[in-house]
């Protein structure tokens, strides 16, 4: 299945005639336009061109022989209530003779209009536009497949299939928050393992229907001896017929991700700066203004001078004492969630401003609040009102697993020591040392702290969790054990 | 007399000032009101702190107030008088800065300290020059008994010109708030112009004495 035209580019050649004409072609041609674009700039958003709303997705900028030029998305997720709410997406890519490719990750929100526009100095290379009819929250069901119609009847009918490239599929585990399940039965051009691997572990059940020719044998490895986690997601081997694929999709658990990030930004990380009390500012005030008239009406001049002493040390006192250390406060949560050696980092940060103006994350990433935000060159800004926090869920990013199963021991492979440590279905566990290993058994259940205790509300049974300095690591159960620790 | 001796014969000036009755009156007032700021406006456990936005607005509108109205009531002194009233408001300002630097220290907002602190001082000059050219005129117009109407008319104009131009030159409640470069240049020009006719005044009474 071909991608929309609407996400494919529009190749231009700076002057408006030629875009008119182009855009006349485009219109002419429909289809055949994704195809033609070879020589001009390609702007792919999506994987294979599908967007799924509330979902990061891959972004995929192809540009030849072009000066250095600037991508600039526009999101509009606002409605008739309450009007437009933008976000801004830019991006700066290098340019220079031959191929230049660009990839990064976009959260696009359910819009009511989305537009792009790929711009080098002032020609317009390429630009698009979306309308709220093409924001589809449904997860994409990917087919890897010489033959990808042989395999619909696998999925539901309301399963929106793509067949891409194997050379589409990116790297990245964020690019695969809104797939759902990727097919590979084989008889395409082999993907790269580690596309496979970030797919898996950024959630998406990976099916390989059938015996897998030798070239792609890198695959079954990741699946073990039948079907294995990986990260968040799972690799399953099944026979190589629709029946088989249907079912192992049947018994398939994605774990909620959104629900995970809700449930670390469920409290506050940040707490505003605790003025003293009302009735303390109040009597220093007060004998401040006692001691200053007192002085000035029996003082003289001694007593204005000593007024004015006093009004400098009460001044620079308060100012000591009263200032936050600093006009922002942050302070992040994490979750690990791993299966295997590998683990999906969620992560939530919260920044606090005190005066008003513009917040500056770090790190690409969307708030959990609706607000107009911007996204540029892998930072978040955000405008905020005086004394207001925002929660800002980051890109998900892959990290090696610190908590993982090794042939039913739970075993500490991180450099710091994980406390806390519980076992869905079984309780809690001594604490791990780095490099420590323990065999899960029964033990003390319940008290489990808050935050803790809302992740783990949405893990299957016999997942371990444990506490780092900086973290909780999650260890999903082997796929053999779930539900019966 | 050297320029030490010209500051604390001034000083002693403002001091001797501030020791009359109506003065000691109005700064407790003004001193009270800033009080009571603070108690109405202080957060409790947890909550925003918006204080110093009350309590700077309270502080330019009293402290322009006062200056308009001594000014006007001191255009039929002399000039000395004038110059211990003008550095009594001075004083003003200075005594009752801890207010507004701990509530801003407190509060975190965006407008600069240097505005929030030194805004006052031009402000309160500029009033005073104002009043004594507002208290000339209603005695040149045989209006004097309208002047307590006709301060608080002052800075209602004052406003209400603010409000049509789109603009925060005169309007103290808006001023404090966020740095105004017109505010800041026409505030500084009538204090500059205010200093030069007391600092004349000085000088005509010396030749005259």
């Amino acid at each position: 299945m071909r991608p929309p035209p609407a996400l494919r580019a529009v190749p231009g050649q700076g002057a408006p005639r030629v875009i008119a004409v182009a855009c006349a072609l485009l219109a002419l041609l429909g289809p055949a336009v994704a195809a033609a674009q070879g020589d001009g700039a390609t702007v792919e958003l999506g994987l294979g061109g599908n967007l799924v709303a509330d979902a990061w997705n891959p972004v995929r900028v192809t540009v030849r022989d072009a000066a250095p030029s600037v991508l600039r998305v526009r999101i509009d997720e606002g409605s008739l209530l309450e009007g437009p709410r933008i976000v801004r997406y830019s991006a700066n890519l290098p340019g220079g003779s031959g191929v230049t490719v660009f990839d990064d990750d976009l959260f696009v929100p359910t819009f009511r209009t989305l537009s792009y526009t790929l711009v080098s100095g002032r020609t317009v290379l390429a630009s698009g536009s979306l309308g709220a009819g093409d924001a589809d929250a449904r997860p994409l069901d990917v087919i890897l497949s010489g033959a990808p119609g042989r395999w619909r009847g696998a999925f539901g009918s309301d399963a929106r299939i793509v067949d891409v490239a194997a050379s589409d599929l990116p790297a990245r585990a964020a690019a695969f928050d809104g797939v759902r399940t990727l097919l590979v039965d084989g008889s395409a051009a082999a993907p790269r393992a580690e596309s496979v691997a970030a797919a898996a572990s950024g959630g998406v059940q990976v099916v390989l229907a059938g015996p897998l020719p030798a070239s792609q044998a890198q695959l079954g490895r990741l699946a073990g001896r039948g079907s294995a986690r990986l990260g968040v997601g799972e690799v399953v081997r099944v026979a190589a017929n629709p029946r088989a694929v249907r079912a192992a999709m049947a018994g398939w658990q994605p774990i909620d991700r959104q629900g995970m990030v809700q449930a670390l930004a469920a409290e506050r990380l940040v707490q505003p700066p605790r003025a003293p009390g009302q009735p303390l500012m109040l009597s220093l005030a007060a004998a401040y203004v006692l001691v200053t008239l007192l002085g000035l009406r029996f003082g003289g001049t001694p007593g204005l001078v000593a007024g004015l002493v006093l009004a400098a040390v009460i001044a620079a006192a308060g100012w000591r004492l009263l200032r936050p250390p600093s006009a922002e406060l942050s302070a992040s949560s994490t979750v690990l969630i791993g299966g295997g050696e590998l683990a999906l980092a969620l992560q939530v940060d919260e920044r606090l401003t005190l005066p008003s103006g513009e917040v500056t994350l770090p790190r690409a990433g969307r708030p959990l609040s609706p607000l107009p935000y911007a996204v540029e060159d892998g930072s978040t800004r955000v405008e905020l009102p005086r004394w207001h926090a925002v929660a800002v869920a980051a890109h998900p990013e892959l990290r090696t697993s610190a908590l993982r199963f090794e042939g039913g021991r739970l075993v500490n492979t991180g450099r710091e020591p994980l406390h806390g440590v519980y076992v869905l279905g079984l309780g809690r566990q001594p604490d791990l040392p780095a490099g420590a290993s323990v065999t899960p058994g029964p033990g003390e259940e319940g008290g489990m702290a808050p935050p803790l205790a809302r992740l783990a509300a949405l893990l299957p049974a016999g997942t371990a969790l444990a506490s780092a300095p900086a973290a909780v690591w999650v260890a999903l159960p082997p796929l053999s054990q779930e539900g019966s620790p | 007399m050297t320029r030490d001796s010209r500051v604390t014969t001034e000083l002693a000036a403002a001091a001797e000032r501030l020791r009359g009755p109506d003065m000691l009156q109005v700064l407790a007032l003004f001193l009270a009101a800033l009080l009571f700021v603070v108690a109405v406006r202080w957060p409790g456990a947890g909550g925003s702190n918006e204080a110093w936005f009350t309590l700077a607005q309270m502080r330019m509108v009293l402290l322009a107030l006062a200056a308009l109205g001594y000014g006007a009531a001191e255009s039929g002194h002399g000039p000395a008088s004038r110059r211990a009233t003008a550095g009594a408001l001075v004083m003003f300002v200075v005594l009752s800065a801890p207010f507004d630097i701990a509530t801003y220290a407190a509060s975190y907002p965006a407008a600069p300290l240097w505005w929030a602190v030194g805004l006052p001082f031009p402000a309160t000059l500029a009033y005073f020059g104002l009043g004594l050219g507002l208290g000339r005129l209603a005695t040149w117009a045989r209006l004097g008994a309208l002047l307590p109407l006709l301060v608080p008319a002052v800075l209602i104009v004052g406003i209400w010109v603010d409000v049509r131009l789109g603009v925060s030159v005169f309007n103290p409640l808006t001023a404090p708030l966020s740095v105004s470069v017109v505010d800041g240049v026409v505030m500084t020009a009538m204090a500059a112009a205010t200093v030069a006719w007391l600092g004349r005044a000085r000088s005509g009474g010396r030749s005259g004495a």
